[in-house]
């Protein structure tokens, strides 16, 4: 069964188009990654789900509950997490959590053993009596996270719950997160990370309020374009003139001090584009063969998008 | 109304008394500003004068003019400068400033009180302040007319004309008629801070947590409202004491109506601007807001420092400060209670009441 399905979402503010005639589903259990750019409309898209952005027309199905006619019907069965920061910096971690178990109506007997178990959970323990607003940043996206958990939600709307946190705290909450799907809850989680991405069971890339691809990790992986050669050079700019000009080239992405160089047949390109390049000038530190990542994937799709 | 939920109210409101208990701007603002606003304002717009000072020109120098000069000179509001002998002596002391107000006894005063004819005296002010010159003014001949009862007779009920009745603050004492009026202004700034507290959640970005739970507009907004009513309460109790003991006010009603009349005033000042902060998403728009609808208009429509003008009783009506100054004036200085006020007391109520009810109805659960 569903746990999420859209049809024709939409959503304007004013004369933008946030989120455009949006249709997809989410399984019940499943790990769900919205990607894409800024002003893609992940945020938008979570909002109008989580029932607190009324969209400008069509319709989604949360839980078997219509979000756009009777958005509180399904409040006590989702957590949900905005991007920003959006608890109570004056109160402790304790009295956050205790607002929304009141807030959630938990049963008071429940409550002391389930808050007890969501700090242990997210390794606050030793902050409880800390003001939520002096917490560092990994522990305030733990403590949202928490709170949006404190009434056992079957599904959760995550809005990049791990942008600026250092790479530790973000691991730990992917554990967090990897237990919850043990535990079957379904999570919608949107991240500018790739590598969180490809954790997900299925992946949605949104540009310019559209879903321009979905589908597992593994197969949108292989929608880029042909193979992918790794360039090291120290002469990057001159590299990146040339590149177009050499007959197997289909597209190149720079990565700080490599770039990637997409052929149809990798084999064969690398021979003849040393002997490019070396013709040209263009010092070779390495240049190897390797497997495209999601993230270059990605990136071609959006610039295929974006010349269309 | 339903699913409404006790304990949900009471989780709204424990948090936001924990806000206030936390943030001490916020704590200042809903305690002891209204005593401190309501201090300085006293003395700012105090039209509370010294003694009136003032020259008297005797012409007729009869044994009754005599006695009306010397009851005069031993009042402790009126301080006799001196006697002139001239008329121009008089306008020139007034030229100069020496001299505020004047009194001229004619030629013949104490010859037709003596026949029991009725008789009259002249007071001159200088108007360049109009304020200060119309209260000593109104001091001085309410004096004379007092003097002048003891020639009352059957036939001349006024002996002497000159009529200036002053009913419940016969000392005409400003400061008694306007911190009273003045606690209005002061009361305004509780309602300020619900409207910051409103828009703060939204621009903090805890709303959007909250839209996202169950909490329904029937539990949020009366328990924003409340802390804050009673915050209200606590500071509009200073303020009385400020004006009590400090100001020495007297207080001729209860303090339990008093609280009675605050409690419906506080209701509809914050529940007007909770209403406002509504439809507004950050802190300064709300405080312009409230600023620019409640302090402003309450300041200068209510009756407060002019009386209430014939085109604006309208706006003035509508304005909860308008009725909230005077019930005050009215508990203070007359001793009325709910009998006498229940007018006034019913508007600020049905404000409250509307107020709260269409903020929960317009409500929403939404961030954009």
């Amino acid at each position: 069964m569903a746990a999420i399905v859209t049809d024709h979402l939409h959503r304007k503010f004013r004369k933008t188009v946030a989120v455009r005639d949006l249709s997809f589903a989410i399984e019940q259990g499943e790990v769900f990654g919205l990607i894409g750019p800024d002003g893609a409309g992940k945020t938008t898209t979570l909002r109008m789900l989580a029932g607190v952005l009324k969209p400008t027309s069509g319709r989604a199905d949360v839980l078997g509950e219509d979000v756009v006619g009777n958005p509180e019907a399904l409040r006590g069965k989702i957590g949900y997490m905005p991007q920003h920061f959006s608890l109570y910096g004056d109160l402790s971690v304790l009295e956050n959590l205790t607002f929304f178990a009141e807030i959630y109506r938990v049963p008071s007997q429940e409550r002391k053993e389930r808050i007890a178990r969501l700090l242990r959970f997210a390794q606050l323990e030793a902050f409880a009596d800390r003001p939520a607003g002096k917490l560092s940043g990994g522990m305030k996206k733990k403590l949202g996270l928490a709170c949006a958990l404190i009434h056992s939600p079957q599904l959760l709307l995550l809005d990049e719950p791990t942008n600026g946190v250092d790479p530790v705290s973000r691991r730990e909450f992917w554990d967090i997160l990897a237990d919850l799907h043990l535990q079957g809850v379904t999570i919608l989680i949107t991240t500018p990370y790739m590598d969180e991405a490809e954790r997900c069971n299925r992946v949605g890339l949104m540009f310019r309020g559209d879903m321009i691809q979905q589908g597992e990790p593994e197969a949108l992986r292989r929608l880029a374009p042909g193979e992918m050669l790794v360039l090291y050079t120290p002469a990057l700019a001159q590299a990146e003139a040339v590149l177009p000009e050499f007959p197997d080239y289909i597209e190149h992405q720079v990565y700080g001090d490599r770039i990637h160089i997409f052929v149809s047949d990798a084999d064969a390109a690398r021979p003849r584009l040393q002997t490019f390049l070396a013709q040209r000038h263009i010092p070779i530190q390495s240049l190897y063969q390797d497997e495209p990542r999601l993230e270059e994937a990605f990136i071609y799709l959006i610039r295929q998008a974006r010349l269309a | 109304m339903k699913s409404f939920s006790l304990a949900r109210l009471w989780a709204i409101m424990r948090k936001e008394f924990r806000h206030i208990l936390r943030d001490r701007r916020l704590l200042f603002l809903v305690t002891v500003s209204p005593a401190i606003m309501l201090t300085a304002f006293a003395y700012v717009f105090s039209f509370d004068l010294n003694p009136a000072r003032f020259a008297i020109y005797d012409q007729d120098r009869s044994p009754q003019s005599r006695n009306l000069v010397a009851a005069l000179s031993h009042d402790r509001n009126l301080i006799v400068l001196g006697e002139v002998d001239r008329y121009e002596d008089l306008r020139q002391g007034m030229a100069a400033g020496e001299i505020k107000v004047g009194l001229v006894i004619p030629p013949g005063f104490g010859r037709d009180l003596q026949a029991g004819h009725r008789t009259s005296v002249q007071v001159l002010a200088e108007g360049s302040d109009a304020i200060n010159a119309s209260t000593q003014m109104a001091i001085l001949s309410s004096r004379i007319s007092e003097w002048g009862q003891q020639y009352e007779t059957l036939d001349i009920p006024q002996p002497v004309e000159l009529r200036a009745i002053t009913l419940y603050n016969p000392d005409i004492k400003g400061r008694y008629s306007m911190v009273p009026a003045l606690l209005a202004i002061a009361m305004i700034l509780p309602s300020m801070a619900v409207a910051l507290a409103l828009a703060r959640e939204k621009e903090l970005g805890s709303f959007e947590s909250l839209a996202a739970t169950p909490v329904r507009a029937v539990e949020y907004i009366p328990g924003k409202l409340i802390p804050y009513i009673i915050f209200g309460l606590i500071s509009a109790a200073l303020a009385v004491a400020v004006a009590v003991l400090w100001f020495k006010v007297p207080m001729k009603g209860t303090y339990l109506d008093l609280a009675g009349f605050t409690t419906l005033y506080l209701w509809a000042t914050l529940g007007i601007s909770i209403l406002l902060s509504n439809f507004i998403t950050n802190q300064s728009t709300a405080l312009r807001a409230v600023l620019l609808l409640f302090l402003v208009p309450s300041f200068f429509l209510t009756g407060l420092i002019v009386p209430i003008d014939e085109q604006a009783r309208f706006v003035a009506f509508t304005l909860p400060a308008t009725h909230y100054v005077a019930i005050n004036r009215a508990v203070f200085l007359k001793g009325q209670g709910w009998d006498a006020l229940g007018m006034h007391a019913f508007v600020l109520l049905s404000m409250g009441l509307f107020a709260t009810l269409f903020t929960i109805l317009t409500f929403r659960k939404r961030v954009g």
